[in-house]
């Protein structure tokens, strides 16, 4: 299956194509604008030699995230599905930050900065490769976020770096707590998870429906 | 030839084919105003939300109402300039998509350029040279427009715009929003005396305009400030009071209007004007320049309303008569706040 997916929830877009070899082509625009994206696609779409009518689902990660990065994504990933007649697929970005550390550990916990003094957060376990919520997502102060999540966690996220002391002492007294240093989710991780809903569910292209970003406030 | 049109620069989320820059086949607006009326005026991250939720629709609904596919389109034309760069972005990302996609040649069009053109959606064989008042929520400009591939700014506001100038004097009189029909209204049939309000005419033979002076006469007239530092208490003004404020800001915003916009075809050896923007609609506004512009023989076009407020047939139109850019250029088209 060719899945053309859109991380553009964080500060660093990113772009996968994936082809049915499950061969993965990656484009990252750091710190460049929304203005290059479509020259990012063209470029992926050119290396892997293939048209955007061959593609047969788009991804798009719907955040939380950047309120203005989200949503040129997500334009642009409705024009494509519009255009094309072909399924728009959204994922949580908490599931795609989540997605690429179950290769390390059953328990993860995302944790975003919601601003304000607050995070944005939300714990997953893993089954078979896959991140399942095991809560609603969190928004508030961290400490009572903490609380609740299970002991024993990788921690991955953007508010990670900005509460690790409060990670540290709420597990004081555990000694397997990882904190994980990655920046950015990634367009392939996202991949993976569409691929996983394309296997498991009907998925259909639909002009009307209504995909919207999820938003911290 | 037909032209889709995509426009999301403000609070309207619109699409719309139209053949040969004039036939409209079809015009869809998704109008936001009932969620900025609580905040009377336009609140950008509630415009970017909504034109994020609707934008497939509106373009679906479009081509559905014009009986076409994209097989049938042979250029998209698309508001990059100016408006909030959220909102902006949103439309033009999805337009650009779509060139990309189908392989059509794409035209990047100017919101206000296209409020210049509006009433040739309406007067089919209105041409240039004309002078062009815009006058909206966003914006109020004079254009000398010769063809439709350049338009010659010849003045534009220096601060704010005459429909948020409306909208602000509506709020202080305790009016709902949007504020121009309101005052033009309730204004209609009071004939009572007005408040003498300044006119801002700028520097001698300016084409420019300035409205900040007069929100602020209306504020003063309103809730005049008892010293340098304290303000009086808020008094209760009577209807009279506030039709009568009401009448005087509009009779001022009106005569420098109308006078700026004579003085244009004037010094252009201009006959025809034509008038776009929301504020268009304003009755005083055209009575007073049919009674102005026909004692010197100029002949005043407007569009019908639905091309007055934000629309993408305005988009499409124009984009008919102005170049398409190339596939390099499009992938980094980017858009751009102000004009």
């Amino acid at each position: 299956m060719k899945i053309l997916a859109l991380e553009t929830s964080s500060s660093c877009v990113n772009i996968g194509l994936c082809l049915d070899s499950g061969m993965i082509f990656e484009e990252s625009l750091l710190n460049r604008g929304s203005q290059f994206i479509l020259g990012a696609v063209d470029k992926l779409l050119k290396d892997a030699r293939i048209k955007l009518d061959d593609v047969d689902v788009f991804g798009i990660s719907v955040g939380p995230g950047s309120f203005t990065g989200l949503r040129v994504g997500l334009s642009f990933a409705k024009g494509f599905s519009y255009s094309c007649r072909r399924p728009l697929v959204a994922v949580e970005s908490l599931k795609v930050w989540a997605s690429p550390l179950c290769r390390k550990s059953t328990n993860i916990v995302v944790l975003l900065d919601a601003k304000r003094t607050c995070v944005y957060g939300q714990a997953f376990l893993c089954q078979n490769g896959i991140p399942k919520a095991i809560h609603e997502p969190f928004m508030g102060p961290v400490k009572d976020f903490l609380a609740q999540v299970p002991r024993e966690s990788v921690f991955v996220g953007s508010a990670c770096g900005l509460y690790e002391k409060e990670i540290r002492e709420m597990f004081s007294d555990s000694e397997k707590i990882f904190i994980e240093k990655q920046n950015t989710p990634k367009a392939k991780d996202l991949i993976a998870l569409v691929l996983h809903d394309a296997k498991n569910k009907k998925i259909e292209f639909n002009p009307e429906a209504c995909v919207t970003p999820i938003y911290f406030w | 030839m037909k032209v889709l049109g995509i426009e999301t620069s403000c609070d309207e989320t619109a699409a719309a084919v139209v053949s040969d820059g004039r036939e409209v086949l079809s015009n869809v607006v998704n109008s936001q105003v009932e969620f900025h009326k609580k905040f009377s005026g336009v609140v950008p991250e509630i415009a970017c939300r909504k034109h994020i939720e609707t934008i497939t629709c509106v373009l679906d609904e479009a081509l559905k109402k014009a009986h076409c596919d994209f097989s049938s389109i042979d250029r998209i034309a698309v508001t990059n300039r100016p408006g909030l760069i959220g909102a902006l972005l949103i439309g033009l990302s999805f337009a650009k998509s779509i060139a990309y996609a189908r392989g059509i040649p794409l035209v990047p069009v100017s919101h206000i350029e296209a409020h210049a053109y509006s009433a040739c959606l309406t007067h089919m064989s209105l041409s240039g040279p004309y002078i062009s008042l815009v006058v909206s929520g966003g914006h109020t400009s004079l254009y000398l427009v010769k063809d439709f591939k350049s338009f010659d700014l010849l003045g534009k506001t220096i601060d704010d715009a005459v429909g948020e100038a409306y909208d602000k004097v509506a709020k202080v009189l305790g009016m709902s929003y949007p504020g121009g029909p309101e005052i033009d209204r309730l204004v209609r049939s009071y004939k009572g005396k007005a408040v003498s309000f300044p006119r801002t005419y700028l520097e001698k033979d300016s084409l420019d305009f300035s409205f900040s002076g007069i929100k602020t006469a209306v504020l003063y007239k309103v809730h005049p400030p008892a010293n340098k530092t304290s303000w009086e208490k808020e008094k209760v003004l009577s209807e009279q009071d506030i039709l009568s404020v009401a009448k005087g800001f509009q009779e001022s915003i009106v005569d420098v209007l109308v006078r700026k916009s004579i003085a244009a075809c004037q010094r252009h050896d201009c006959r025809k004007l034509a008038i776009g923007g929301g504020v268009a609609r304003n009755s005083r506004l055209r009575e007073k320049l049919l009674e102005e512009c026909s004692k010197r023989n100029i002949e005043t076009f407007y569009p019908d309303r639905a091309y007055c407020t934000d629309n993408a047939a305005m988009i499409a139109g124009l984009g008919y008569y102005q170049p398409p850019i190339g596939t390099e250029a499009m992938m980094t088209l980017d858009a751009t706040p102000t004009i």
